[in-house]
C-alpha cells in the first residue's frame, strides 16, 4: 500500500481509537460508553488490518462488538439512567461547564474528615436516597445501588412538622424520575418503583386563594395549579415554600412511611408532543438539544463553579442567591476544554448547611454523581505514565530488532503464534472475570444478608398478617387460589399474595377497568 | 361518504407520464370515512405508496369528515410530515353543506387554507390527485397543538425482586388497526402488555344529536353518514323504523331488493377488512388475492345498480326492479365460489395460522354480555372464538352474502313505483338491520311532527370497545395488534 | 492508487447492485406488466429521498442519531470486498475472507439498534430490544451454517472455497446449510417476515420511525446493499460462486446471485411477518439444531466424499 496511504489510514484510526476511549470515559450515557469502546476496539481492529494480521481484527471484531452489545443491554435493563438523560438535564439546569452529555465535576480537592459526633446526634437513621426503605444506624452504602447513605433525619423536617405519612388534603406525591406521576397517598412509583416524595400544596393555614407554583429550577415558569414545568418537566412547588422546601425536594427528600400503597395508582400523562402522529410518544424529559454542545460550552465557562447537593435537584437559581452571600466564590476559572474535569477549585464551606449532609458526605455525593472514582486522578497518572513508558520502548526499541522477509508462510506461523498466545490470554482473562463474577455475586448476597439481618434487628419485626395460603395471578388480582399454579385467564403463574390488604386493593383496582373506554 | 368504494380501476397510464412519475408516500388521516378508500388506494399504484408514519410521507390525505377531537392530531400530524409537504382533502361527493349541517366537525379548509381539495367518487380521481400532488402550493407549518392531558390507570404490581418499568405505549389516534381514530394506551412490561386504556370518540360528529336538530328527510342522509363504512345498512334501519310507524309493510320485491343491496355491502365491507388485515400482517400474497377480489366486487355491484341504492332506500318508496342492470348470476356466483377458495387456502394455511390461531380467544358468554353481535360473535360461537375464526367466518360470510344477493335479484317480479312517504305519525318504532360488523339498531319516537324527537342508536362496534381491556390484557404487543385488527371496529361507528 | 482504485471500484458496484435489488423486488411486487415502473421507481424513489428534509428530532441522541446510517453504509461496504467476482477479482483477500465477512455483520445491526435507541420514540426502543434479540439470535446459526463449506474446502477464504467446488456445487450435498443459511441471512438483514423490528405497520416504523431523508436513504441503501451481499456469499458458499461454462466469471456471479435472491424474495411472499418471540423460536428452537445437526452431517461427508484432502 502507498506509504502516504497508510500513514492517514493509521493516524485516522488511531484517532478515532484514541477518542471513541476517551469519550467513553467521560461520557454519562452508558449506551454510549459501551458503543464507545466498541467504536474504539473496531479502530484497533482496523491496525490489525493495517499489520496484516487479519485474524486477530477478525476476532478482535467479534468478540467486542458482540460482548459490548451484551454488556450494554444489560446495563439498559439493569441500571438506572442508561442513556444519561437525567444526568443530563440536572447538568443543564444545574449550568455546569463541559459538552452536553458528559462527565459532571469530578470534586478535585481532598475528601473532607468525618465529623461523625456531629453527625450521629442528629441522625440515628441513614438512608439511602434510592432506595428508603434501607435504613441503617451509620453510614455506609446502600446494599442494593452502593450508593452512599445519607441521615434521614433532616430531610423530613417539613414532614414532620405535619405528622408522618398523613395525608393532608390536597398533598401529591411524585417521582423524582417521572415527575408526571402523581397521586394522592405514598408509595411507588408505578414505572420504576422509586418511593414517591411529597410535593407540598399549601396548608390551610397558609392557603390563600391564588397560589403560585412555580418550577425549581424555572422560576418564570409560574401556574395556579400543581403540575409539570413545561420546560423541564419538574413538579412544581408552591412559590412561598421555595427556599425551605427545596430540601424536600429531590432524591433527599423522601416520604417517611414507604408502605406500597394498594389504591389505585394514577397518574397524568401530558403528551408533550401531541397527539398525532402514531408512535410518537411523550417526551418525558422534553430536552430541547442545542444542535452542538460547542455553544453549550460557552456560555457556561463565565458561570464559576459552585458546589450545592447535587441530591437537591436542580434547585439552581435559589439556592445560588443564598449560597453567594454565605460561600466564597472558587478561585479563578480556567479555560475549559471540552470534557475535561476541570481545574477548579472548589472550597468549601463547612458552616453551609448543605441538606443536611456533612461535607464529607456531600463530597462522596458528588463522587457519586460524577460515575467514577475517587481514585481518577491517580488512575490518570498511572494510564499517562504507561503510555509515555510505551512510546518511549516504541521509539527506542531496545530490543534486537531483525528485517524479515514477509511471506507466506511467516504470516500463517505469526497468525498461529498469535492466536496460541492470544487464546491463552484470553481464556486467562475470561476464567479471571468468571472468578471475580462469581466472587462478585457472593460478596454482594453475603453483604445484603448482613444489611437484611441489620434492618430486622433495628426494626421491630412487624406481625406477619397470618392469612390462608393464597396465590393470585399478578395480571388478575381477582383469581385466588390456594394452590400454585397458573392464572386461567391468562395463563401466567400466580404468585404468592404478600399482603391482604394489597390484594384487596388490588381487587378494587383492578375492576376500575371495565368501565374505560367505550364512549357511547 | 366516501364509504364504498365504486369504481376500482387501475389506470392507464402513457409510457413517458409512468417514466417521470414522482413516487409520492402518503400518510393517510383517516375521520372515520376513508378506509376502503384508502385500502383500495394504498395497492393501486406503486407510486402512490401509503407509509404508517408521517415522518416519511410528504402528502396528508385527509378524508373528511374530521370530528372536532382529531384536530390536535391532525395538526400534530402536519407538523411531523417531512417537508415540502401538501395536504390532500378528499371532500363528500354531493357537497359540504347539505350533509354535515349541524355536526360536530372541523372546519379544515381554516386549518389548511393550502390544502388542496378533491370531491371522492372514485378512487381513481384519488389516485390521480396523489400523483399529482407536486403541482399543489405547499404546506405551511401549522400551529403547535394543546394536546389534553389523559388519565392514565397503571395496574398494581406486586413488588418485585428486579423491577421493571412499565411503558406507556400510546398507539394512535391514527393507527392501522381499525377503521378510524382510535387511541390505545398499552400499559407494557417489555413485550407483553398488561393492560390496555382505551381513548374513543376521535371520529365523534354526533349523528343522532343532528339527527333531531332536522327533519325527517335530512336526517335520512345523516343517517346514512352514522356509519360510513355501511351507509346503506345504517339508513335501511332508518327507514325501517320510520316505516314500522307508517305501518306500511314493503311488498316482496322492494324488501328483496333492499336485502340484496345490504348484503353486497357486507360482503364488500368483509373483503376490504380482509385487505387491510392481509396488509397489517404483511402477507404479500393474500393483500394480491384481497384486492383482487374486492376490486372486482366492488366494480361488479356498483355497475349492478341503475341508481345507487342511497337513493331508492327511503319510507314506502317502491322502485321499478329495472333499477338493476341485467347482470349475470353467474359473474356474482364465480365471486362467491373465489371467496370460498380464499376461505379454504386461509383455513389451510399453516403461516397465517401462526399468527392467528389461539390468539385473542373471546367467551361467548362474556360476548353476549356484553351486546356484541356480528362476526365476532359468530367466530365465538360457532368457531374458537380466535383471530382466525374471525377471518374464517368473515370470509364464510361475505360468500354467502353474495350468492343469497345474487339470488334475490334473479327474480324478476314487476312492482308500481311509488314515491317516498316522510309523514311520521306518532310512535315509538325500533329497528334492526345485519350490518357487516354486527346489528346497527335504531329506535325513534316522533310525535308527528317535522323533526324526530328521540333518536338512539346500537352501534356494534361501541360494544366492543368496552372489551378491550380485558381482551388485551396479558396479550404480547404484536399479538394486540393484530387482535384490535381482527375485531375489525369502525370508529365511525363506534362514537357516533 | 491501487487500494484507492479498488474501494471505489468496489463502492460503485455495490450501489449498481443495490439498483439492481431494488429493481428485483419491484418487479417481483408489480408483475410483468408494469416493467417500466419497476425500472424507474428505485430512481425516482432515492431521488425523492434526496430532495426530502432531512429531520433531526428533539432530545435524539446527537452522535448515536446522526451516526447511524453511515456506520451502516460503511460496515456494508467493507464486507463487499470479500466477495470473490472471478479468479482473481476480489477486493481484498485475507487468508480468512469467510470470517472477516460474518463478523462484519455485527456492526450493521448494532447500528441498527442505534438508530432506535437515538431517536428519542417509545417504538424505537421496542424496536432496538427488537432488533438486539435478533442480533443474538442469527449469529450462531449463521456460523454453524458457513462452516460447512469452510469444513469442505478447509480454508476460510472465499477464494478457495469457490475454487474447491469446481467438481461439485456445495449445495448438492450441504442443502441443509444452505436453507440455515438463508434463513439467517433474512435475519441479518431485517428482511420480511423478520422485519418487525423496522416495518411500517409494526409500530409505526420501528427504528426507523424518526428518520427522514438523505439518513432514510442511506439505511435503506444499506439494507438492500447487504441483501445482496448476503446472496453473494451465498452463491461463494453453496453455488461455486464464479465457476461456469461459456460465460465470463462476473457474469455467472452475477447470474447466480441474482436468481438467488430472486427465489429468497418470492418465497417470502407466501409468509406472514413473524411475532418476535416466533422469530427468537425460529432460531433458537429449530435453526440451531439444525445447524448442529447440519455440522456432524457435513463433517462426516467431508470425510467420506474427500477423504481428507481438499
Amino acid at each position: 500500500m502507498n506509504g502516504v496511504l497508510e500513514w492517514i489510514i493509521f493516524l485516522s484510526l488511531s484517532l478515532v481509537a484514541i477518542i471513541t476511549a476517551a469519550g467513553m470515559l467521560l461520557t454519562m450515557s452508558m449506551y454510549r460508553a459501551g458503543l464507545a469502546l466498541m467504536a474504539s476496539f473496531v479502530a484497533l481492529a482496523g491496525l490489525f488490518i493495517l499489520l496484516g494480521a487479519d485474524l486477530l481484527a477478525a476476532i478482535q471484531i467479534m468478540m467486542n462488538v458482540g460482548g459490548m452489545l451484551v454488556m450494554v443491554l444489560f446495563m439498559v435493563m439493569m441500571m438506572m439512567d442508561p442513556g444519561g438523560e437525567m444526568m443530563w438535564a440536572m447538568k443543564r439546569d444545574m449550568h455546569l461547564p463541559g459538552p452536553g452529555a458528559f462527565s459532571m465535576h469530578m470534586p478535585w480537592h481532598k475528601p473532607p474528615e468525618e465529623q461523625p459526633a456531629q453527625q450521629e446526634t442528629a441522625a440515628s437513621e441513614w438512608t439511602c436516597p434510592m432506595h428508603p426503605e434501607v435504613s441503617q444506624p451509620g453510614p455506609g452504602s446502600c446494599p442494593k445501588c452502593s450508593m452512599s447513605l445519607i441521615p434521614r433525619a433532616e430531610m423530613t423536617g417539613e414532614e414532620a412538622s405535619h405528622g408522618h405519612g398523613t395525608d393532608t388534603p390536597g398533598e401529591v406525591y411524585t417521582c423524582p424520575m417521572h415527575p408526571e406521576v402523581q397521586q394522592a397517598l405514598p408509595g411507588t412509583c408505578p414505572k420504576c418503583s422509586m418511593i414517591l416524595i411529597p410535593i407540598e400544596t399549601p396548608q390551610p393555614a397558609q392557603a390563600s386563594e391564588s397560589t403560585v407554583y412555580n418550577c425549581p429550577m424555572h422560576p418564570e415558569v409560574q401556574q395556579t395549579q400543581p403540575g409539570k414545568c413545561p420546560k423541564c418537566s419538574m413538579a412544581l412547588i408552591p412559590a412561598e415554600k421555595t427556599m425551605q422546601s427545596h430540601e424536600a425536594q429531590g432524591q433527599q427528600g423522601m416520604s417517611m412511611d414507604h408502605v406500597v400503597s394498594s389504591e389505585h395508582m394514577m397518574y397524568v400523562e401530558t403528551e408533550s408532543d401531541g397527539t398525532g402522529s402514531p408512535g410518537r410518544m411523550q417526551h418525558e424529559h422534553d430536552m430541547q438539544v442545542k444542535p452542538a454542545g460547542a455553544s453549550d460550552n460557552a456560555d457556561s465557562m463565565q458561570i464559576p463553579d459552585h458546589n450545592m447537593p447535587i441530591s437537591a435537584m436542580g434547585h439552581s437559581e435559589h439556592t445560588m442567591q443564598m449560597a453567594d452571600h454565605e460561600m466564597q466564590m472558587p478561585g479563578p476559572v480556567e479555560n475549559d476544554q471540552t470534557a475535561q474535569m476541570g481545574g477548579h477549585s472548589m472550597e468549601m464551606s463547612h458552616e453551609m448547611n448543605m441538606g443536611g449532609m456533612t461535607p464529607r458526605q456531600h463530597y462522596q455525593m458528588m463522587v457519586d454523581m460524577a460515575m467514577s472514582t475517587a481514585q481518577l486522578p491517580w488512575a490518570i497518572v498511572l494510564g499517562a505514565l504507561s503510555a509515555i513508558l510505551l512510546i518511549v520502548l516504541i521509539v527506542l526499541t531496545p530490543w534486537p530488532l531483525a528485517h524479515a522477509v514477509p511471506n507466506q508462510d511467516a504470516t500463517t506461523a505469526v497468525g498461529e503464534l498469535l492466536l496460541s498466545r492470544y487464546m491463552i490470554a484470553f481464556e486467562g482473562a475470561a476464567f479471571l472475570i468468571l472468578t471475580a463474577i462469581a466472587g462478585a455475586v457472593i460478596f454482594a448476597r453475603r453483604e445484603r444478608a448482613l444489611a437484611q439481618v441489620e434492618l430486622e434487628q433495628l426494626q421491630p419485626v412487624a406481625a406477619e398478617a397470618v392469612g390462608q395460603e393464597e396465590y393470585t395471578c399478578p395480571m388478575h388480582p381477582e383469581v385466588r387460589q390456594s394452590q400454585p399454579g397458573t392464572c386461567p385467564k391468562c395463563s401466567m403463574s400466580l404468585i404468592h399474595v404478600e399482603k391482604s390488604s394489597a390484594a384487596s386493593g388490588d381487587a378494587r383496582g383492578h375492576e376500575g377497568h371495565g368501565e374505560h373506554g367505550g364512549h357511547v | 361518504m366516501t364509504g364504498n368504494v365504486e369504481k376500482v380501476t387501475t389506470p392507464r397510464r402513457g409510457w413517458f407520464v409512468q417514466l417521470t412519475q414522482q413516487p409520492r408516500p402518503y400518510f393517510a388521516l383517516d375521520g372515520g370515512s376513508g378506509a376502503h378508500l384508502f385500502a383500495a388506494l394504498s395497492q393501486q399504484s406503486p407510486h402512490a405508496r401509503q407509509v404508517y408514519t408521517p415522518r416519511h410521507a410528504d402528502l396528508l390525505v385527509i378524508a373528511e369528515p374530521v370530528s372536532q377531537k382529531l384536530v390536535p392530531a391532525l395538526q400534530e400530524t402536519a407538523r411531523t410530515l417531512a417537508r415540502p409537504a401538501r395536504v390532500l382533502l378528499i371532500g363528500a361527493p354531493e357537497g359540504r353543506r347539505d350533509h354535515f349541517s349541524g355536526l360536530d366537525i372541523a372546519a379544515i379548509e381554516n386549518l389548511f387554507p393550502d390544502a388542496h381539495r378533491v370531491a371522492a367518487i372514485t378512487a381513481q380521481a384519488v389516485l390521480e390527485a396523489v400523483l399529482n400532488a407536486e403541482q399543489w402550493p405547499k404546506l405551511l407549518l401549522p400551529q403547535q397543538a394543546e394536546p389534553e392531558p389523559i388519565l392514565i390507570q397503571i395496574p398494581h404490581r406486586q413488588e418485585q425482586e428486579i423491577a421493571t418499568e412499565l411503558v406507556v405505549l400510546s398507539l394512535g389516534p391514527l393507527q392501522p388497526l381499525t377503521a378510524g381514530p382510535l387511541r390505545l394506551f398499552l400499559i407494557c412490561d417489555g413485550e407483553q402488555v398488561l393492560s390496555a386504556q382505551v381513548e374513543a370518540g376521535y371520529a365523534h360528529r354526533g349523528i343522532a344529536a343532528a339527527m333531531q336538530q332536522t327533519d325527517w328527510q335530512h336526517a335520512l342522509v345523516l343517517a346514512r353518514h352514522l356509519d360510513p363504512l355501511a351507509p346503506v345498512a345504517s339508513q335501511l334501519a332508518y327507514v325501517q323504523a320510520i316505516e314500522y310507524l307508517q305501518h306500511w309493510q314493503p311488498p316482496e320485491p322492494v324488501a328483496n331488493l333492499r336485502e340484496a343491496a345490504v348484503a353486497f355491502e357486507r360482503a364488500q365491507n368483509h373483503l376490504w377488512w380482509l385487505l387491510r388485515f392481509a396488509q397489517l400482517l404483511a402477507d404479500t400474497s393474500l393483500t394480491d388475492r384481497a384486492y383482487d377480489l374486492a376490486s372486482t366486487l366492488a366494480e361488479h355491484v356498483a355497475s349492478l345498480w341503475r341508481q345507487s341504492p342511497s337513493q331508492w332506500i327511503s319510507p314506502q318508496q317502491m322502485i321499478a326492479t329495472s333499477i338493476v342492470n341485467d347482470i349475470s348470476a353467474s359473474t356474482l356466483r364465480q365471486i362467491a365460489s373465489r371467496l370460498d377458495a380464499l376461505k379454504s387456502a386461509v383455513a389451510r394455511n399453516r403461516l397465517l395460522a401462526l399468527r392467528t390461531r389461539d390468539i385473542g380467544t373471546l367467551a361467548t358468554v362474556r360476548l353476549k354480555e356484553a351486546g356484541v353481535s356480528g362476526p365476532v360473535l359468530q367466530a365465538s360461537e360457532q368457531g374458537a372464538g380466535d383471530v382466525q375464526a374471525r377471518l374464517l367466518v368473515r370470509l364464510e360470510a361475505a360468500s354467502l352474502d353474495v350468492q343469497s344477493a345474487s339470488e334475490m335479484l334473479e327474480s324478476k317480479e314487476r312492482t308500481m313505483a311509488h314515491a317516498a312517504n316522510w309523514n311520521v305519525p306518532t310512535g315509538e318504532a325500533h329497528a334492526t338491520v345485519e350490518g357487516p360488523r354486527g346489528t346497527i339498531g335504531i329506535h325513534i319516537a316522533s310525535s308527528g311532527g317535522e323533526k324526530p324527537v328521540n333518536v338512539q342508536w346500537q352501534r356494534p362496534s361501541a360494544m366492543l370497545l368496552p372489551l378491550l381491556p380485558e381482551i388485551l390484557g396479558g396479550q404480547l404487543l404484536a399479538d394486540a395488534e393484530v387482535i384490535v385488527a381482527s375485531l375489525g371496529l369502525a370508529m365511525a361507528e363506534a362514537d357516533g | 492508487m491501487n487500494t484507492l482504485i479498488t474501494s471505489l471500484l468496489v463502492l460503485a458496484g455495490l450501489l449498481v447492485g443495490v439498483y439492481a435489488i431494488a429493481v428485483l423486488q419491484q418487479l417481483l411486487l408489480l408483475g410483468p406488466r408494469q416493467v417500466g415502473a419497476a425500472f424507474q421507481l428505485p430512481i425516482a424513489q432515492a431521488l425523492l429521498l434526496l430532495h426530502q428534509e432531512d429531520v433531526l428530532p428533539a432530545g435524539a441522541d446527537f452522535f448515536l442519531f446522526r451516526s447511524a446510517p453511515f456506520i451502516a453504509l460503511s460496515v456494508v461496504a467493507l464486507t463487499a470486498l470479500v466477495l470473490p467476482l472471478g479468479p482473481r477479482l476480489i477486493g481484498f483477500d485475507p487468508s480468512i475472507g469467510l470470517f472477516y465477512f460474518i463478523v462484519l455483520l455485527s456492526p450493521f445491526v448494532v447500528a441498527m439498534m442505534n438508530a432506535g435507541w437515538s431517536q428519542n420514540a417509545k417504538v424505537g426502543l421496542f424496536a432496538t430490544f427488537r432488533a438486539a434479540a435478533y442480533l443474538i439470535s442469527y449469529e450462531v446459526p449463521f456460523g454453524f451454517a458457513a462452516i460447512g463449506p469452510v469444513m469442505a474446502a478447509q480454508s476460510l477464504s472465499t477464494e478457495r472455497i469457490v475454487q474447491s467446488q469446481a467438481g461439485l456445487w456445495y449445495v448438492v450435498w450441504q442443502p441443509l446449510g444452505l436453507l440455515i443459511y438463508l434463513f439467517a441471512a433474512l435475519f441479518v438483514t431485517f428482511r420480511h417476515p423478520f422485519d418487525s423490528a423496522m416495518a411500517g405497520s409494526e409500530l409505526e416504523g420501528g427504528v426507523f420511525a424518526e428518520y427522514s431523508g438523505p439518513r432514510l436513504l442511506l439505511f435503506k441503501v444499506a439494507l438492500d446493499a447487504l441483501f445482496l451481499l448476503l446472496m453473494g456469499m451465498g452463491v461463494v458458499l453453496f453455488f461455486g460462486g464464479w465457476q461456469g461454462p461459456f460465460l465470463p466469471a462476473p457474469l455467472w456471479f452475477v447470474l447466480k446471485t441474482f436468481a438467488l435472491a430472486a427465489l429468497v424474495l418470492w418465497a417470502t411472499r407466501f409468509v406472514p411477518r413473524l411475532r418476535p418471540d416466533q422469530i427468537l423460536s425460529l432460531s433458537w428452537k429449530i435453526l440451531l439444531p439444525a445447524s448442529l445437526l447440519n455440522i456432524t452431517l457435513v463433517g462426516i461427508l467431508t470425510l467420506l466424499l474427500t477423504g481428507g484432502n481438499p
